[in-house]
């Protein structure tokens, strides 16, 4: 359902109309910055005459004073040129950046909003070059094609207009290429737009490719596979090559065919034209006046021949971004009952008869378990058996197929996302840092702690029994533990450890959170596990038994079923027993 | 911003050189097509004049005219863009291949320091722009040339003294250019570092997505990223706005120039120096010479950004090979000796290794073992010759690790890492990397891995998994980067902390299939439990990166305090289970 890369199905009226809608709050200085486009464009076409004017009447009279004021005039108007220029390039260029601006960060909340599921049916290369790649495309339509296309269409207009007001017969004649030319936009669109898109979907797997050719390099070199590793980019890069070569052919072609039209308007006036002198419809001055119009009819329509490019490009740009932008989570929050559907003042989670499954198999099977306040329980399974799965409904990050979550008396689907992390603390089997130093891992997601300065924070990790922990840092906070900073497993464990710690969960899920770290380490965190507040409910999934020794309840989880286990030495019979 | 500007040592057109016959034919097809453009405006004009003249024209050999001159227009024009696409995706997909080629010589090291999301943003959008300059910018400035030039020479016939005011006001325009350039390619630099960091950023929270929703943290997340943004937004804008300057000021040095031609043309028609066809013809050249400089200003935001993306890439491009100067590294074969004499390594001030002293022999199962940190993953990666600036001896069957081909080391030794490293392909394209292996060796070694209960049978091994392995399970994941060693036979295994994620029963069995089905091969283990390697030949006490304790269990018991200490808190109920734990 989150699967990106459907092929276009959207009109061109309609993708024209939302790509408009983005710049809809920068209305009224595109419209300032059209007038200064037609400002010019007027000086552009009239300084000529002047031009013309000032060698008839000036320089042919021999009027030298007169001629230096109507230069002075001639600067004065070139100056105002170049400022109306400046203005324009400014504001428009403005508008672009913005719009930009704003689509990133737009569709990168939207990441952030949509569910983990999302990714993985997506390839993170695919999605940064959505972001970085396809928002450029549309910042060049913004900047340099929106302004060129309006002029070269009101050009096209005014002329048209001009030309079917001096002789209806060879306007219609002339201006009337436009309407197949239209038609064959419009009838175009679908097939250049989706070349266009494969060519930028190219590019995106070709950017995943490489990232995840990248992110798992020591792979490629602890298995001799350099070469796998150059051989397997090098045939997105050709794929990448096949796609872009042929829209930038059908883009090149499809604006010949504006050219072509061009020219052949101009041929049609001429024979038709010729005929009518022929026939003493029109004199022969209309006809070469006609001529002289159709020529000019004819650059603005280059100008948009030149332009449809990189129109194509960009909708198919805005296609891609849109996919993303058109998803919704569908971890909706709910509206809050009135009253509790479960009112135990003991319990904290409640999971009533939950289905949870991939695809068409459920993984789990009604799933009935109740997490009291201040009780420590633990999960026990084979790998692979959906211990995490379970943990992470609790959390929210998926919702079950079937059943309820019942989180202090309301169903969890009525917290907002925050409510529930506030609340429940879950250490990620995967310990992921952020780039940067410890004190920003420690302080990062966290309201409460992030505005703290060194000292006050280092007196938080004091309260909480922590200290022991952050002295196995050498540099203290200030330990940069980023990409290249060459953590091991267990010492990123410590951190995800201090960092779940130092967010008073009510409920602090484990989800195998100490599997790397030594024995030393794990009695620690033991300690500083049981100086938690009482009423802090533990939620541990471990394969070290030792490790849940003094859980108050234990459950075992297998073919999908949840069952609670009476104590320690019936798991380890049960372990006995089975197959392995 | 940090600027480390990169000074390449081959400059671009040396750069470019390989690929000039492509560039060649872009070019020459543009001047074409550009010259292709002009003949039917050029050919309506004639016509008006002959009408102008003869009042007529014959009718049928202007249209046979017309319609075969368009017919040509059209098959140049599409052969033109047939070619120019060809040739810049050309260039663009040789270059890829060239920077990867490089990439794929290097250590580890280097995609860590230069960043994957760096290298990312010279495959893509770096590249991307020196496309746009090869088959845009290069024929603008070739036909910017040739017009310019011509237009000077017919100036310079005509009047030499007025053509002095054109041709003097072509220097200013260029210092104008140039000043302005300068300030654009070091934006263009910083926009594109931007770049990598919104790269890295936004991989950062699709790795990441997992924390990011447990810890409510998207508001963090959209800061960061606005602030990134922010940045990106204002250098952009800075580009607008110097684009801003250099076109209108070039304009009205244009026009300038435009308007006293017209002033000193005009007195000398006044005072007969000048015809006012000469005058004319003047005045329309005038157009043609400065003309071209002004689309350079558009083509100026093409070069600059060509010049800036390459500095970018030269900079991988021209960093050295750190592992293909094969001339006095050998190709041996690996039995599983290694001895270690005096082996320091670290990291920033940081010792990670110290003295480390140690002999392995063919066949024997070593386990290193100590605390969070203690340096054992170091030690391995060290051995692996993943950290280079080591110092002290590896050697290997008696041969120094410098001195081997990296090729013998990787394909008879094989690694599962802490990390395990999962692609978006099929689980067998995860087995077998792209090797050939037979469905019986890869199921034998599902069996071995305890993947059953991922692949069942053959038909499974086409399942596609998710980008990181998203799909699977920690414990599933660290199986599968397990089978993917041991289809290969290694002759030594080296698996550090690999059972971490999986039950105690999986684990034990996997260690007794690895015991039973490769018991000749050397193992070299990394664990945290010492109940799994009782039975082991050797056991390595590491700690802070020191040796403290070496030999059998119990031996070690009796030696090694921290050891024993370990032992002891680990002697519970857990591993009372793997009694009679193979051997």
């Amino acid at each position: 359902m989150y699967q990106l890369n459907k092929t276009a199905k959207t009109n061109f009226i309609k993708t024209m109309l939302e790509i408009a809608g983005l710049v809809k709050e920068n209305f009224s200085k595109l419209t300032f910055a059209l007038v200064l486009v037609l400002l010019n464009s007027l000086i552009t076409i009239f300084s000529p005459y002047f031009i013309g004017l000032i060698t008839d009447e000036l320089i042919l009279k021999g009027l030298r004073y007169e001629l230096f004021v109507a230069l002075i005039l001639l600067f004065s108007i070139y100056l105002v040129y170049s400022l109306s220029s400046y203005f324009q390039i400014r504001v428009i260029g403005k508008v672009g950046v913005d719009t930009v601006h704003k689509l990133r960060n737009k569709i990168f909340e939207k990441l952030n909003e949509l569910p983990i599921s999302f990714f993985n049916s997506n390839k993170s290369g695919d999605l940064i070059s959505r972001i970085n790649n396809d928002t450029e495309v549309l910042n060049g339509l913004f900047s340099e094609v929106l302004v060129r296309f309006f002029l070269s269409f009101f050009n096209i207009a005014g002329i048209g207009i001009f030309l079917t007001f001096l002789n209806p017969k060879l306007g219609v004649l002339s201006v009337g290429l436009i309407i197949p030319l239209f038609v064959y936009t419009i009838a175009t669109n679908r097939l250049f737009r989706n070349i266009n898109k494969k060519s930028l979907d190219s590019l995106g797997s070709l950017s995943s490719e490489i990232s995840e050719g990248l992110n798992n390099f020591k792979t490629f070199i602890i298995f001799n596979k350099r070469e796998f590793f150059n051989e397997r980019i090098k045939k997105s890069i050709d794929d990448n090559f096949r796609k872009s070569t042929l829209a930038s052919f059908v883009n090149g072609v499809s604006s010949l065919i504006y050219d072509l039209a061009g020219n052949l308007a101009t041929v049609l006036v001429i024979t038709f034209g010729l005929q009518m002198v022929k026939n003493v419809e029109i004199t022969l001055g209309t006809l070469i006046a006609f001529l002289l119009l159709v020529n000019r009819f004819y650059e603005p329509l280059k100008t948009l021949a030149s332009l449809v490019g990189t129109i194509q490009r960009s909708l198919a740009s805005w296609d891609r971004i849109n996919e993303i932008l058109r998803m919704e989570t569908n971890l909706k929050v709910t509206q809050k009952e009135n009253e509790k559907i479960y009112s135990n003042e003991k319990t904290m989670i409640k999971m009533i008869d939950v289905d949870f499954g991939y695809d068409h198999s459920l993984v789990l099977k009604d799933v009935n378990l109740e997490i009291e306040k201040g009780k420590t329980y633990a999960l026990v399974g084979p790998t692979g058996s959906g211990k995490s799965t379970l943990a992470s409904m609790i959390m929210r990050l998926h919702d079950p197929v079937s059943g309820k979550i019942i989180l202090n008396g309301y169903d969890l689907k009525s917290f907002r996302p925050d409510e529930i992390s506030d609340q429940i603390g879950f250490i990620l089997q995967e310990p992921f840092l952020i780039e940067g130093t410890l004190e920003e891992n420690l302080k990062y997601g966290n309201r409460k702690l992030n505005h703290l300065t060194k000292s006050e924070l280092l007196k938080e990790i004091e309260n909480r029994n922590l200290k022991e922990v952050l002295n196995k840092f050498r540099n203290g906070l200030d330990e940069y533990v980023g990409v290249n900073s060459y953590l091991s497993l267990g010492q990123k464990q410590l951190v995800t450890f201090m960092r779940a710690i130092l967010r008073d969960p009510k409920l602090l899920i484990m989800d195998e959170a100490t599997s790397n770290v030594d024995t030393k380490t794990e009695k620690l965190f033991q300690a500083i596990l049981d100086s938690l507040p009482a009423d802090t409910s533990k939620f541990i999934i471990a394969h070290k038994l030792n490790t849940i020794r003094k859980a108050d309840e234990i459950y075992l989880i297998a073919n999908g079923r949840v069952e609670k286990i009476e104590n320690l030495q019936v798991v380890l019979e049960i372990i006995r027993k089975s197959d392995y | 911003m940090k600027n480390n500007s990169y000074k390449p040592k081959k400059s671009f057109v040396h750069f470019l050189a390989p690929h000039a016959g492509w560039i060649l034919l872009i070019t020459i097809t543009n001047l074409i097509s550009n010259g292709i453009s002009l003949v039917i405006p050029r050919f309506t004009a004639n016509l008006i004049n002959e009408v102008k003249i003869s009042g007529s024209i014959d009718t049928n050999f202007t249209l046979t005219w017309f319609f075969s001159a368009l017919a040509l227009i059209l098959i140049l024009s599409i052969m033109q863009i047939l070619i120019a696409s060809i040739s810049s995706e050309n260039i663009a997909a040789t270059l890829r291949k060239k920077i990867i080629k490089k990439i794929s010589q290097q250590d580890t090291s280097f995609v860590d320091q230069k960043t994957s999301s760096k290298l990312l943003t010279n495959l893509t959008s770096d590249i991307d722009f020196i496309k746009t300059f090869v088959s845009q910018g290069f024929s603008s400035l070739v036909s910017t040339v040739f017009l310019a030039l011509g237009a000077s020479f017919s100036l310079l016939l005509i009047d030499a003294n007025l053509a002095l005011i054109v041709i003097l006001s072509i220097p200013l325009m260029m210092l104008t250019f140039i000043l302005i350039f300068k300030k654009l390619m070091k934006l263009f630099k910083n926009s594109q570092e931007v770049i990598d960091k919104l790269n890295l950023k936004i991989s950062e929270t699709i790795f990441g997505a997992n924390l990011v929703r447990v810890l409510s943290s998207q508001e963090f997340e959209k800061e960061k990223f606005n602030k990134l943004t922010n940045t990106s937004r204002e250098i952009s804008i800075k580009i607008v706005n110097n684009f801003g300057m250099l076109l209108p000021i070039i304009n009205l040095i244009f026009n300038t120039v435009l308007v006293l031609v017209i002033y000193f043309g005009g007195i000398n028609v006044i005072e007969n120096s000048l015809s006012l066809g000469e005058f004319q013809a003047f005045y329309q050249y005038t157009g043609l010479l400065l003309a071209p400089i002004f689309i350079l200003g558009f083509v100026g935001g093409t070069i600059s950004r060509a010049f800036s993306s390459y500095s970018r890439i030269a900079e991988v491009l021209e960093s050295s090979d750190s592992t293909i100067n094969s001339d006095n590294k050998m190709l041996i074969d690996i039995k599983g000796n290694f001895e270690i004499r005096d082996l320091n390594f670290s990291v920033g001030e940081k010792q990670i290794l110290k003295k480390i002293k140690l002999k392995i022999h063919t066949g024997q199962k070593v386990a290193i073992i100590g605390p969070t940190a203690a340096g054992k993953t170091a030690l391995v990666n060290t051995i692996l010759g993943l950290n280079k600036n080591f110092t002290g001896d590896i050697l290997l069957e008696g041969i120094s690790i410098l001195n081997i081909e990296e090729e013998s080391i990787y394909k008879q030794i094989g690694v599962v890492f802490q990390d395990s490293l999962i692609f978006n392909s099929s689980i067998r394209e995860n087995i077998t990397l792209g090797d050939c292996f037979s469905d019986d060796e890869i199921m034998k070694v599902i069996k071995i891995a305890c993947l059953d209960d991922l692949v069942r049978s053959e038909i499974d091994l086409e399942k596609i998994i998710s980008e990181r392995g998203g799909s699977l399970s920690g414990g599933q994941k660290q199986r599968l980067t397990l089978a993917r060693a041991l289809v290969r036979k290694p002759k030594v295994l080296i698996l550090d902390d690999i059972t971490a994620r999986v039950d105690i029963g999986t684990e034990k069995k996997i260690i007794k299939n690895i015991f039973e089905d490769f018991a000749d091969a050397t193992l070299i283990f990394i664990t945290q439990k010492v109940e799994l390697i009782k039975n082991f030949d050797n056991i390595i006490f590491l700690m802070e990166g020191e040796i403290l304790g070496e030999g059998k269990h119990e031996e070690l018991l009796n030696r090694c305090f921290e050891y024993r200490q370990i032992y002891e808190s680990q002697r519970n109920v857990e591993y009372q289970l793997l009694d009679g734990y193979p051997s």
